[in-house]
């Protein structure tokens, strides 16, 4: 049983949400497309997330905005393949499906062969974060894709920082070994 | 140095979380080592390709969108708090004696139902201390139970299964801090009847302090509870309200207070009263985590066993039923919250809340 409640946060914590906003609604909805293996899902569970967040403005400080969106976005994807038992095609949406057209890093203009190069890769990169184990793969999601510290990494999934640093370690260990062929050393 | 602790230490170099004596240990054994140092320039690599990714983008519709669901006051998707859980751990709860205790009860209290009197059905009993002036006559210094919308004598309550789950310290939480505002009530009550009125003496003025003392006795357990649990950062609250719970449980000590007849702890309590000016915010303001960890609730549930004496503080005893196969069990019921806690201290994980509702009519 929940009740809703009507709340109306000062104008401090709106700033603070209104900044979470510009700053993590792209990192969220990329990290949820990561989980789902579709965008437009992936979308929803972001908007989800900040519409819960705006719910409970008077129970997350703002610092620990960041781990608690990723955490209900998580939950909010689980959900999601648990009902729909979804298999993920995700390199299908992130690897430069016209269908689904993603911003990527390097704007410039460049000659279609490197742009295929670029977009081979990135399909294979992918497909390699899609085959590491799912705990190695969820600490490698946060910390080494978004960029998450081990601290909120370890709110996010639950589990001690040292774990979060071992199971990182793991995963790069893995994914090196299967991007190998892209990395020259 | 070997190369496994080196590569997982060169890890931990890349995200900057080693500390500058640690790394330069780390890279000089990996200058002098082939293997660490193709290591360390593949993790580099593997990582700028991880950098080089597309992103997803929202567009200015994401926002709107966003904004339309705030103001139509949708609510929060339900989906949002549901952690979960690995099946081991389900089973383990579905395989403890307390929940198939529970359910033995639930099926108990049925099929006594129509038979049996209110007096006999354990759970009958949990609204009669419920009811104010039901017959059950709280322990010395207790609260009066809050009365709860229930049916008048020898009904028995309709109650379904809501919900069982592990006791959480957010409920346990919950539960001290409604307490102990309701103790600063009566404590500030107990204090202004000792004050004198004028030329008016003051009334029962033994009795007052005593059931003043009484109420700071149970503000400084409350206080102490409330004070560990932030210890372990399983709530928070504010600093001036953590700053006067310490101050509680400082001055207000029942042992010391103990040391002086109730005329004299009485003065000092009254000396400690006005300076709690935000702890009466606290059932509002403490806030618990949106859910915990396995490892947290095994951590708080096994200290919880370890320490019985702080759900009987919590939870008035409404029923022992004494050993059910090989569980001792009692209901206890707190003043919000869960309507019962089952506690069964000789399993593990066993410190449940049941959750009951009242049949739709």
């Amino acid at each position: 049983m929940t009740t809703q409640v009507q709340y109306q946060p000062d104008p401090g914590t709106l700033v603070a949400y209104h900044r979470a906003l510009a700053e993590h609604a792209d990192g969220l909805k990329t990290y949820a497309a990561r989980m789902l293996g579709d965008a437009t899902a992936a979308e929803d569970v972001s908007q989800d997330a900040f519409l819960a967040l705006y719910r409970h403005l008077h129970q997350v400080p703002a610092a620990a905005y960041r781990p608690w969106l990723y955490r209900v976005a998580r939950n909010l994807c689980l959900d999601q393949l648990r009902r729909r038992k979804f298999k993920l095609s995700l390199f299908r949406d992130l690897g430069g499906d016209d269908d689904n057209p993603f911003t990527p890093r390097d704007e410039c203009a460049a000659p279609a062969d490197q742009i295929a190069q670029a977009r081979e890769a990135n399909v294979a990169i992918e497909r390699a974060i899609q085959e590491l184990p799912a705990k190695f793969r969820d600490a490698f999601l946060l910390c080494e894709v978004e960029g998450m510290s081990y601290e909120d990494a370890a709110a996010v999934l639950g589990c001690p920082v040292k774990t979060v640093s071992t199971r990182l370690f793991r995963a790069r260990q893995r994914f090196k070994s299967l991007v190998s062929r892209l990395i020259k050393v | 140095m070997n190369c496994r602790t080196s590569q997982h230490e060169l890890s931990q170099c890349l995200d900057g979380r080693l500390p500058s004596g640690r790394r330069a240990a780390v890279m000089e054994h990996a200058a002098g080592c082939q293997q660490c140092t193709a290591f360390w320039q593949e993790l580099q690599q593997a990582q700028e390709l991880i950098l080089r990714l597309p992103r997803q983008r929202t567009g200015p519709e994401f926002r709107e969108g966003l904004w339309q669901r705030i103001q139509s006051g949708e609510g929060t998707p339900p989906a949002v708090f549901q952690e979960p859980v690995p099946v081991a751990t389900k089973i383990r709860y579905l395989a403890t004696g307390a929940a198939a205790a529970a359910l033995l009860l639930v099926a108990w209290r049925f099929a006594t139902r129509d038979g049996g009197t209110p007096e006999q059905t354990p759970l009958t009993h949990l609204p009669r201390v419920a009811n104010e002036g039901a017959g059950v006559a709280p322990a010395p210094g207790r609260l009066q139970p809050r009365p709860q919308p229930v049916d008048p004598v020898g009904t028995v309550p309709t109650g379904l299964l809501a919900a069982i789950e592990p006791l959480t310290p957010n409920l346990m939480a919950r539960e001290a801090a409604l307490q102990f505002n309701t103790h600063l009530t009566s404590a500030n009550d107990y204090a202004r009847q000792l004050q004198p009125r004028g030329q008016e003496p003051v009334t029962d003025p033994d009795h007052n302090a005593r059931r003043l003392c009484e109420q700071a006795g149970e503000m400084t357990r409350l206080g102490r509870v409330l004070l560990d649990l932030q210890a372990y950062q399983h709530v928070s609250f504010s600093e001036p309200v953590a700053d006067e719970l310490k101050l509680v449980v400082d001055q207000l000590d029942e042992r010391t207070l103990a040391r002086h007849e109730p005329a004299a702890a009485a003065g000092s309590i009254v000396m400690v009263l006005p300076r709690l000016r935000h702890v009466g915010r606290l059932a509002e303001e403490i806030r618990g985590k949106l859910s915990y960890s396995c490892q947290e609730l095994d951590v708080f549930q096994m200290r919880l066993a370890k320490h019985p004496e702080v759900l009987q503080l919590l939870f008035a005893s409404g029923m022992e039923l004494g050993p059910v196969e090989r569980f001792s069990l009692s209901i206890r019921q707190g003043d919000c919250g869960p309507n019962a806690v089952l506690v069964a201290p000789r399993s593990r994980l066993s410190i449940l809340s049941i959750q009951l509702m009242p049949k739709p009519k």
